[in-house]
């Protein structure tokens, strides 16, 4: 049906219901059950206008916004009830978005999210539905877990539409190749537009659109801008000028039209006369080798794709560290700082054998994709852990990776197709890495063919042809090179390769590894991983950017290469003491200083003689009001990034690191501002406490579940918000009826004194500096 | 751009200490940044409104807002401007990026971010109050949900009524907390005889748990949010 006929929907649901009366604000799902006639009346409406399909009245029929009094199930089948009985030729289970933002923007989390749509489309399912049209959405996360929820719980056809303001993108940053990209590996049946503008508004969008996807593209737009007219919204666009407009794009082939907000009857009767008996004009996709974040796309044709490997805990022990800890903030710094640097996108490894890797994964995604919107390679050998990590993904990612060997292939192609991703083959199988480019060849070619044989295209592949170390097995190296030319040519596959390993063994890497990127961009290679702070790489990539065509005039490489060399972000020397480096805040000179310093002095020594007592000094300057709260700060980045020498130097030498005792710091259920707990974090580990960071938005559980495993015995907790300091009581009920005997410090912005004692806390930090003196007195009391 | 800076240095906590040129670099640039970065939308409604005993009520809606405190606020219109407004999402992505890469730069753009969204409220009121002078009205200042006794589980129906999800893609949690961060909902009376009240610390209903009177500073003017001030 869809593919020999365009499909025309119905219009507004909501402007058709404020003219008869429903109030702004009230909840139009109910008027399935209150006044099942009127809504009945409008499908009717919409079908003898002469729509194909009518979409039922379940917009915001999920449980977040019923509450009790009518049961989803109910409102939902009453709903698929009223647009059967208008005579309707199909009924579309009509799913929007959830009205709260999803994690890590919001507060609902990605399974929950899940489970309420689940239950909305079973509930139209059961009830009769005959597809699911997922609509208005702005945030591609939520998105996916909607199609999911409809792919693993329903049989229905599924239509996904996102909406786009004047900017070209979504509330939250989405755009429309991006949505394009992603949305069309995730199983959907039809793709498009709806609401926010009137169709001419959206043409730009929808040429994106018809542009990339290789699935029906739908259209739903409002009737021009809103105005308001007497208290009432109105539109601006006539029903002729929007079916005009809108006819425009169905002769550039968008296959499924309706409408959306200020539509009625009248426009959807002359879209009808307008498409009489035309025929859908199919459009020729152009079929790119993609991935995407939730805001961003990297396209890996044509250019030369750069993936920073910095995020894997081999060989780094200060990784290993933080992994074990659940130190997530380790990893945000590293990810920013490579982005910074020129990477395009990330590689995340977090396999450590003694971690549960999958439940860190999906951790680090959530977060790395709240500080970058760099898409991410998701690298590991355990299926369970890609999983968890590609099903929580935002966007469309890479999967690191899959292998000629037949176990794996049927172990990963699976999760590739159902969750959309780019594929990593590498080119080894049962037998190990065949010592030819030919043999290597064989079997990418191998790989090429069982992914199609799971449905995956071949622009989803990328083919790595394995790098060996030259120090042991010199001769293999042009093999690789020659591998990458076979590969590309012959099967027109793209291919990536992981740099560093060819100098592992020889002095002087950063050579080895940039003349060898220099022959494997001559060879064709499309992505290499490689370290994004190696300065001689990135001249390699500048380079190699002009000689592929890729830097149009070569415009980046004479920004970069005129002139004065760039310097770059190595610590400043610095002749002042450290001391005034600190009260200073001169954060960017610690680092040096300390090096320095640790030349003729014990790391502990500088702790004790130079950091605390310039702490104190920069503490009680705060306190009388001589500095503010920024400068209290840069002197705490100081010692921070002095303490980061300190610790380095120390794990170097196997020395554990001493603390003063060990502090736990969360932000609260239901709060989300974490700033002023981090401040209080970095202040108590610059006097050497070691601080067990819960993150924010925790639950309680999850203290108490700490606090047992941590044998913790003093406890920081922030609030910002009158709504959520019920929270901090909650945890300190919970904690100390779970049987610890811990001890309490409470601050945020509305905290007061009263408030402390009302939640059952020990103490009151009005500022950070004062949760240092309140973790002094605690541990010198409890020594 | 000089009141703006004294705005976002007020919201730090600066009390006239001496700034470095450094700091007040950053604070400038900080500035600039959160202006590219942020994308403001704002949508409004305006209603008859009736004083009800459970409240005042926002006529052709289900709305009543319950509490004294904007009954009084209220005391003489006849109609109010239900507004939202928001920085939107890229906002809050740049404060978040932050916090890991330099936490003081978080916390400045933090600050930068709420008085923009002041700014961007009080060209919103100046708008109204344009619109209501045409027609012979006065206006209140403005007044949110959390201000006084008015509850912030009003949150969720005052963006219901404006469509705020869609409009202007402004949500709430479950505990009221308004998503992207940057975002105020606000009322704005429209009357013939309004008396604006002074401002001062001794009429703010919020002087118990103000984070600027915990200082001992003060706020500046009446109708600002402490909900929107990071402080600690």
């Amino acid at each position: 049906m869809i593919q020999n006929r365009i499909l025309l929907f119905d219009g507004a649901m909501g402007t058709m219901l404020q003219q008869r009366g429903l109030a702004p604000g009230a909840l139009p799902e109910l008027y399935n059950l209150t006044r099942p006639e009127v809504v009945i009346d409008i499908h009717r409406a919409y079908v003898q206008a002469g729509a194909d399909i009518v979409t039922t009245n379940t917009f915001q029929a999920h449980e977040l916004k019923l509450s009790g009094e009518h049961s989803v199930e109910a409102v939902v089948s009453a709903g698929v009830r009223c647009a059967r009985e208008s005579g309707a030729r199909f009924v579309a289970l009509d799913v929007g978005p959830l009205g709260q933002l999803l994690a890590p923007m919001g507060t609902v989390s990605f399974e929950r999210a899940y489970e309420i749509f689940t239950r909305q489309m079973a509930a139209g399912e059961e009830a009769g539905a005959d597809l699911i049209i997922i609509e208005t959405i702005s945030d591609l996360l939520e998105a996916k877990a909607a199609i999911l929820a409809a792919r693993e719980n329903t049989s229905l056809p599924v239509i996904c539409t996102m909406t786009f303001q004047e900017d070209g993108r979504t509330f939250v940053g989405c755009d429309p190749l991006t949505a394009v990209v992603a949305l069309q590996e995730l199983g959907v049946d039809a793709l498009g537009v709806n609401c926010s503008l009137g169709p001419e508004s959206l043409k730009a969008v929808v040429a994106v659109m018809l542009k990339y996807s290789r699935l029906p593209v739908i259209l739903q737009a409002n009737a021009g801008l809103p105005a308001i007219q007497n208290g009432q919204t109105v539109y601006d666009l006539e029903p002729e000028a929007y079916a005009e407009q809108v006819m425009e794009m169905v002769r550039q082939g968008a296959r499924l039209v309706g409408g959306c907000c200020g539509t009625t009857p009248e426009y959807i009767r002359r879209l009808k006369e307008k498409i009489g008996t035309m025929r859908p004009v199919y459009t020729k996709p152009i079929r790119v080798t993609a991935c995407t974040s939730g805001t961003q796309t990297v396209i890996l044709d044509d250019r030369i794709t750069e993936i920073g490997e910095r995020l894997n805990p081999t060989g780094k022990k200060a990784m290993q560290q933080a992994l074990r800890a659940g130190d997530i903030d380790f990893l945000l710094d590293e990810a920013i700082a490579q982005v910074q640097a020129g990477a395009q996108v990330l590689d995340v490894n977090v396999g450590l054998p003694d971690i549960d890797e999958p439940a860190t994964f999906s951790k680090a995604v959530r977060e790395i994709q709240s500080v970058t919107r760099a898409p991410l390679q998701i690298d590991s050998s355990d299926p369970a852990a890609i999983e968890a990590g590609v099903r929580i993904y935002n966007g469309k990612p890479i999967i690191n990776s899959v292998n000629g060997k037949k176990e794996v292939m049927d172990s990963i192609f699976p999760l590739a197709k159902k969750y959309g991703a780019l594929v990593v083959g590498l080119t080894l199988d049962e037998n190990g890495i065949p010592s030819t480019a030919r043999g290597r060849y064989e079997i990418a070619k191998r790989i090429r063919d069982t992914a199609r044989s799971y449905g995956i295209p071949e622009e989803n592949l990328l083919i790595d042809c394995l790098v060996l170390t030259a120090s042991a097995q010199q001769a293999q190296v042009k093999e690789t090179l020659a591998a990458i030319r076979m590969v590309g040519a012959e099967l027109g596959l793209k291919t990536v390769l992981g740099i560093s390993n060819v100098s592992f063994g020889l002095p002087d890497r950063e050579l080895l590894n940039a003349t060898f990127l220099a022959s494997a961009l001559g060879a064709g290679l499309d992505a290499a991983i490689l370290n994004p702070y190696s300065k001689r790489c990135r001249e390699v990539l500048d380079a190699g950017r002009v000689l592929n065509n890729e830097d149009r005039n070569a415009a980046s490489f004479i920004a970069r290469h005129t002139g004065e060399p760039v310097i770059t972000a190595a610590p400043a020397k610095t002749d002042l003491p450290l001391a005034e480096i600190i009260e200073r805040g001169l954060k960017d000179q610690a680092a040096g200083a300390v090096e320095k310093l640790l030349e003729n002095t014990l790391p502990l020594d500088i702790i004790d003689s130079a950091f605390i007592p310039a702490l104190n000094r920069v503490g009680k300057r705060f306190e009388t009001g001589e500095i503010f709260l920024p400068q209290l700060m840069l002197s705490a980045q100081a010692v921070q990034n002095g303490f980061a020498v300190i610790s380095s130097r120390m794990r170097e030498g196997g020395v554990q690191r001493v603390t003063k005792g060990k502090i736990l710091l969360a932000t609260v259920h239901g709060d989300i501002h974490d700033i002023g707990k981090n401040i209080v974090k970095m202040l108590l580990e610059n006097y050497g406490y070691e601080i067990l960071d819960l993150g924010k938005d925790v639950p309680v559980e999850t203290v108490v579940d700490a606090i047992r495993e941590s044998n913790i015995r003093l406890v920081g907790l922030s609030a910002l918000m009158t709504t959520t300091v019920k929270s901090m009581k909650d945890t300190i009920t919970a904690v100390h009826s779970a049987g610890f005997d811990c001890t309490f410090f409470v601050g945020g912005a509305v905290l007061t004194q009263e408030y402390a004692s009302y939640v059952g806390a020990d103490y009151y930090a009005k500022d950070a500096m004062e949760s240092v003196d309140i973790a002094g007195r605690f541990f010198a009391a409890n020594a | 751009m000089e009141q703006a800076k004294a705005e976002v240095l007020r919201y730090l906590g600066y009390r006239d200490q001496k700034l470095s040129p450094e700091l007040d670099g950053v604070i400038a640039e900080c500035m600039r940044v959160m202006r590219e970065a942020a994308s403001p939308f704002q949508t409004r409604m305006t209603f008859d409104i009736r004083f009800q005993t459970d409240g005042i009520h926002l006529e052709n809606t289900e709305v009543t807002l319950p509490g004294k405190d904007i009954r009084r606020h209220l005391d003489g219109c006849k109609q109010a401007v239900l507004l939202a407004a928001t920085l939107g999402a890229a906002a809050d992505s740049l404060i978040r990026r932050w916090e890991v890469a330099d936490i003081t730069r978080s916390l400045i753009l933090d600050a930068c971010a709420t008085q923009y969204i002041e700014q961007c409220c009080d060209e919103l009121e100046e708008q109204v109050k344009q619109e209501a002078s045409d027609r012979g009205l006065a206006i209140t200042s403005r007044f949110s949900p959390g201000y006084g006794d008015l509850p912030l589980d009003m949150q969720p129906k005052l963006l219901a009524v404006l469509d705020a999800g869609r409009r202007i893609g402004l949500t709430c949690t479950e505990r009221f907390i308004l998503i992207p961060r940057k975002s105020v909902t606000a009322l704005i009376g429209l009357g013939k005889d309004i008396h604006e009240r002074p401002g001062g610390c001794d009429r703010c209903p919020l002087k118990h748990t103000c984070s600027f009177t915990k200082g001992e500073r003060n706020c500046g003017y009446t109708g600002i949010d402490p909900k929107q001030n990071s402080a600690l």
